[in-house]
């Protein structure tokens, strides 16, 4: 375990988008049958998520969530020092997305930016990161955009077709001379890549025209190499050993416990994980908010993105102790406890595809 | 002050037991958690039962089992034992020594 102590850093602001267009698992019903997908839906708690139109990427909603954070926060745009862009879903093979992402958001050319691969730890990481640019890198502001699609999951595939959302958050850390602590916790056992992996279209697996036939796998499930894999059970086992765990070592190190936190915001797996992980780390469950049912599985997303859904009355209005945990993909894993609050937070925003500038957006 | 963080590091280092590690089962309560878990008469299932005739043993069935145990016996067992097995009497000796009798 790797513990990381950060003072004189506060979370000023967050927004969350997706995209304006709801799917139903009622779509599916034609393709695995209407008892089966029920089924699913029962297990993952998901019934409904957002999914992007053909044309619009994880940065547009990463963008327009910026956008609107930084308007209505009144902050200035030269005044960001650092971009930080976490996603499994860029725009291009290269360049990285932040450059990009620098120039729609009309940021100084004189900040550093930055893409950082990570999956559902990402919002713990990419605070981590952000904490540790302006304690021990002199930045004073730093623009954390964290978001996927999931454009590689196959539809013939039901242990993922119907699980993922898309959404693109924005998150605004900065200096302050605030004295409370984040106290961070992070992982990572690479022992677990092949479980969650999108085997092909990489380096070490170039795409070709034998990556992206769709064939048999086990469960009458069909999907590509160059579509994503996941193995429910081995995920499932990963989360049991090391979720408890981290958010016990997390919670001696910062001297906190279950009852003076207010909430434990975790990554939004599925129900049947989060609930049973709650179950079993005995947090009431009215403290372990709960967003996939409105917006799926949306990966590094899902922690701003279940903030803004459950929590963005009262986080708006007052500070309260947080306990933020991700895990997945990696496989990588990461806690921290905070206090949060009185901060910038907009509505969730509902991007329509007609709302990108298809010109500055390329 | 570093006594505390000599304390800290203790409590850091002590695992944690899974679940609560307290009830113990006995085989034939154990094969009527997998009927409930299937959602199946009691007394359908036999050690002998092929897993693979069992209409709802499937992927999601496999995770409700490693919740089972986790919660009921106080370990994980490993998913990829859960999936080569071929009969009821193979996850009953997965659970093993944890069983009682």
């Amino acid at each position: 375990m790797a513990l990381s102590r950060i003072r004189g850093i506060r979370i000023s602001g967050i927004a969350s988008a997706v995209p304006d267009q709801a799917h139903l698992p009622s779509e599916f019903f034609d393709r695995f049958g209407k008892k089966e997908v029920l089924k699913i839906v029962e297990n993952t708690g998901v019934q409904k998520r957002y999914i992007v139109p053909p044309g619009m990427c994880a940065s547009d909603l990463c963008v327009a969530a910026a956008d609107r954070l930084l308007t209505e926060g009144k902050w200035a745009r030269e005044s960001i020092d650092a971009v930080i862009f976490l996603s499994q879903s860029p725009d291009y093979e290269l360049p990285f997305n932040a450059a990009t992402i620098q120039r729609r958001l009309r940021l100084s050319t004189e900040g550093a930016a930055f893409d950082v691969n990570l999956g559902c730890s990402g919002y713990v990481y990419g605070l981590w990161l952000a904490g540790s640019l302006i304690s021990g890198g002199g930045m004073r502001r730093v623009l954390l955009l964290m978001g996927d699609t999931s454009t590689k999951v196959s539809e013939e595939d039901r242990s993922v077709a119907l699980l993922f959302g898309d959404a693109g958050t924005s998150t605004i850390v900065e200096k302050t001379a605030e004295k409370e602590e984040f106290t961070f916790v992070l992982g990572t056992d690479g022992r677990g890549e092949k479980n969650l992996i999108i085997p092909a279209g990489g380096c070490r697996k170039p795409a070709d025209e034998t990556t992206r036939v769709r064939r048999e796998a086990e469960n009458g499930n069909r999907r590509s190499e160059e579509e994503l894999y996941m193995n429910g059970a081995e995920i499932f086992a990963f989360s049991l050993a090391e979720v408890p765990k981290m958010v016990r070592q997390v919670l001696v190190a910062s001297e906190k416990t279950i009852e003076t936190i207010d909430f434990v915001v975790l990554h939004q797996a599925n129900k049947f994980i989060l609930e049973y992980l709650a179950k079993r780390m005995k947090i009431p469950r009215d403290k372990v908010p709960i967003s996939l049912g409105e917006y799926g599985n949306t990966s590094s997303a899902s922690i701003p993105v279940t903030m803004t859904h459950c929590l963005r009355e009262q986080l708006s209005r007052k500070k309260m102790n947080l306990l933020l945990g991700g895990f997945g993909v990696g496989y990588s894993w990461g806690a921290v406890t905070c206090t949060v609050g009185e901060i910038v937070m907009p509505q969730m925003i509902f991007l329509s595809l007609k709302d990108i500038d298809k010109e500055d957006a390329q | 002050m570093r006594i505390k963080q000599f304390l800290l590091r203790i409590r850091l280092l002590i695992p944690i037991r899974n679940g609560d590690g307290k009830i113990k089962m006995t085989r034939s309560e154990f094969i009527s958690e997998i009927e409930n878990l299937l959602e199946i008469d009691t007394g359908s299932l036999t050690g002998e039962t092929l897993l693979h005739n069992i209409e709802r043993w499937d992927s999601l069935a496999v995770v409700g089992f490693i919740a089972m145990v986790d919660e009921n016996l106080g370990f994980t067992p490993s998913p990829k034992k859960i999936t080569g097995s071929e009969t009821i009497e193979d996850l009953v000796k997965i659970a093993g020594s944890h069983l009682e009798g």
